[in-house]
């Protein structure tokens, strides 16, 4: 274990910078940034580049903070449920305590979640070392389907989202029998479609399109910082609600589909169901701030865990470090702690340090990160048009790229613009693959018997597992039907 | 939006034709000239400023082969 070299310090700190101001724009999320920035990443080495785009996913959740609670703007998903308290505490002139809270809750909730990181990725990894590719089909649609069911938006649409996801990543040539499928006999499609450009697309130029149809909303005027850090009341009344969020984010966060947004809302209702007065929140409670802020941070950060150790993404954002990962040529999966140690334990040793870095500078930059907001999207959107066009084209040097980014630019304006959810497809995208090659192998090891999925004990469990939560859903609603 | 589209097909028909950066400099303009409305002023500084800020980088400092008039 080495510690953080200065040039993967600095892209750490770029990385949490980046991931701040992002935070800070309502619009341009994480995942969008993380897919524009893709082609940029590929000059530099490959723990510098995952430092990079790592520090702009938990550097978000730092940054979406802040316009929650100063103007009633949640930059981000995360951040929704911290704009109740947050700006209510605003409002009553406390918005530094509001914005302190957020910023310790979060760099605890991080750290916590870095250390469970560190303890239980390796033991993870060495289980899943064994795992054959039945096993690995049985977990890829696992993720497939979670994302498609707990994920936030409409289940039917998210389905139909992963569904679509799942069919490009048959374009291409067959790599058992080498027949094309869907190519329409163009060289262009032969090796079937880069992950890029779909993510580039989709994320990226799918939401300045559908942007540009909002109106844009004119923020309030910020609220001013006084004084931020909290009062010995305020951080004893927030102890606990640090403690669970961890916990809850942690654990949120390891799960498919889980996550960040997820584990924000679970928290704050949890702190609200404990609260002797639940009234408080809504009103300007700590706690309101503190728990969603410390989970948003800790799931952030545990998401992490399913990708490095079993190269099975959690959620949309991950399935883009998936494709880093490939592009840099090292395959997620349980042998990367041991295969490439560097790369794992630099980006782990660089989330300690990003968290730090985060910490001290958000509170006293504060109000640069508020004058970001006053940039016109006029003026950054047609610049983040420009750099998605030819980061795209940098990729492979063809003009084909472009084309495909412009078109699944239009399918993601068209997916937001009728509530479908890009974030199924990129992942089911990613995963498709993967459990293609996966079942394949595995049929041929089975000699062509299904049946071998469930006698083996692990993917057996999993598709177990699987249909459990599958039918869930179905059990609750049948119960609530009887009297 | 229809023509935003046909912009964005534009500019990727344009490019292996003419090098990136006109065809850069008239994106960046049109859209912040029609879809933004800014000044005239702003949109030529911001326009060519960017497309330089991009040579910088992609062509001089990373060497990346984009076709370019200059």
């Amino acid at each position: 274990m080495e510690f953080l070299e200065p040039l993967n310090l600095l892209y750490c700190l770029i990385g949490v910078v980046i991931g701040m101001l992002i935070g800070v724009l309502p619009g341009l999320g994480p995942a969008a940034t993380i897919a524009i920035l893709l082609p940029v990443t590929y000059g530099v080495e490959p723990v510098s580049a995952i430092i990079l785009l790592a520090g702009i996913f938990y550097g978000a959740q730092y940054g979406g903070t802040i316009t929650s609670v100063l103007l009633k703007l949640p930059g981000e998903a995360s951040s929704v449920v911290t704009v109740f308290d947050g700006h209510a505490l605003a409002r009553q002139g406390k918005a530094g305590t509001a914005l302190g809270i957020a910023a310790i809750g979060s760099f605890i909730g991080g750290t916590v979640s870095i250390v469970g990181l560190t303890l239980l990725a390796p033991v993870v990894a060495a289980v899943a070392l064994d795992f054959g590719p039945p096993e690995y089909a049985a977990l890829a649609l696992f993720g497939v389907l979670l994302v498609a069911t707990v994920g936030n938006g409409g289940r039917t649409k998210a389905v139909i989202a992963a569904g679509l996801g799942l069919l490009l990543a048959t374009v291409g040539r067959d790599t058992f029998t080498g027949a094309s499928r869907f190519t329409f006999d163009t060289l262009n499609l032969a090796d079937g479609i880069d992950f890029v450009p779909i993510a580039m697309g989709l994320f990226g130029l799918g939401e300045i399109l559908y942007n540009l149809e909002q109106r844009h909303r004119t923020a309030a005027p910020p609220a001013a910082v006084a004084n931020v850090w909290p009062s010995r009341a305020d951080l004893r009344k927030s102890g606990g609600a640090i403690g669970r969020g961890s916990v809850i984010g942690f654990a949120l966060g390891v799960l498919p589909g889980g996550g960040a947004t997820l584990s924000s809302l679970v928290a704050y209702a949890v702190e609200k169901r404990r609260a002797k007065h639940p009234g408080r929140f809504g009103q300007g409670a700590v706690e309101g701030v503190a728990a969603p802020e410390t989970a948003n941070n800790a799931a952030a950060t545990s998401s992490f865990i399913p990708l490095l150790t079993l190269g099975i993404p959690a959620n949309a954002t991950m399935a883009l470090l998936f494709g880093a990962l490939l592009i840099h040529g090292i395959p997620p999966g349980p042998q990367l702690i041991t295969d490439h140690p560097d790369l794992f334990w630099g980006v782990v040793n660089s989330m300690y340090v990003g968290n730090v870095l985060l910490l001290i500078m958000s509170i006293p930059m504060v109000g640069l990160f508020v004058k970001i907001l006053r940039v016109r999207p006029a003026v950054l959107a047609p610049i983040t048009v420009l750099i998605t066009l030819i980061g795209v084209y940098t990729v492979a040097n063809q003009v084909f790229d472009i084309f495909l980014v412009v078109a699944f630019g239009v399918l993601g304006y068209l997916m937001k613009k009728f509530g479908f959810e890009p974030g199924p497809l990129v992942l089911a995208f990613v995963l498709g693959s993967l459990l293609e090659t996966a079942v394949r192998q595995s049929l041929l090891l089975f000699d062509g018997n299904p049946a071998g999925f469930l006698t083996r004990p692990i993917s057996g469990t999993v598709l177990a597992v699987l249909l459990l939560v599958l039918l869930l859903p179905a059990f609750g609603k049948l119960r609530r039907r009887k009297p | 939006m229809a023509g935003v589209v046909v912009g964005l097909v534009g500019f990727a028909v344009l490019l292996p034709l003419v090098g990136f950066e006109i065809p850069s400099v008239v994106l960046l303009l049109a859209w912040m000239r029609v879809l933004g409305k800014e000044a005239w002023g702003l949109s030529v500084v911001v326009s060519v400023g960017t497309v330089a800020a991009f040579y910088g980088v992609f062509v001089v400092l990373l060497e990346i082969p984009l076709p370019r008039l200059i």
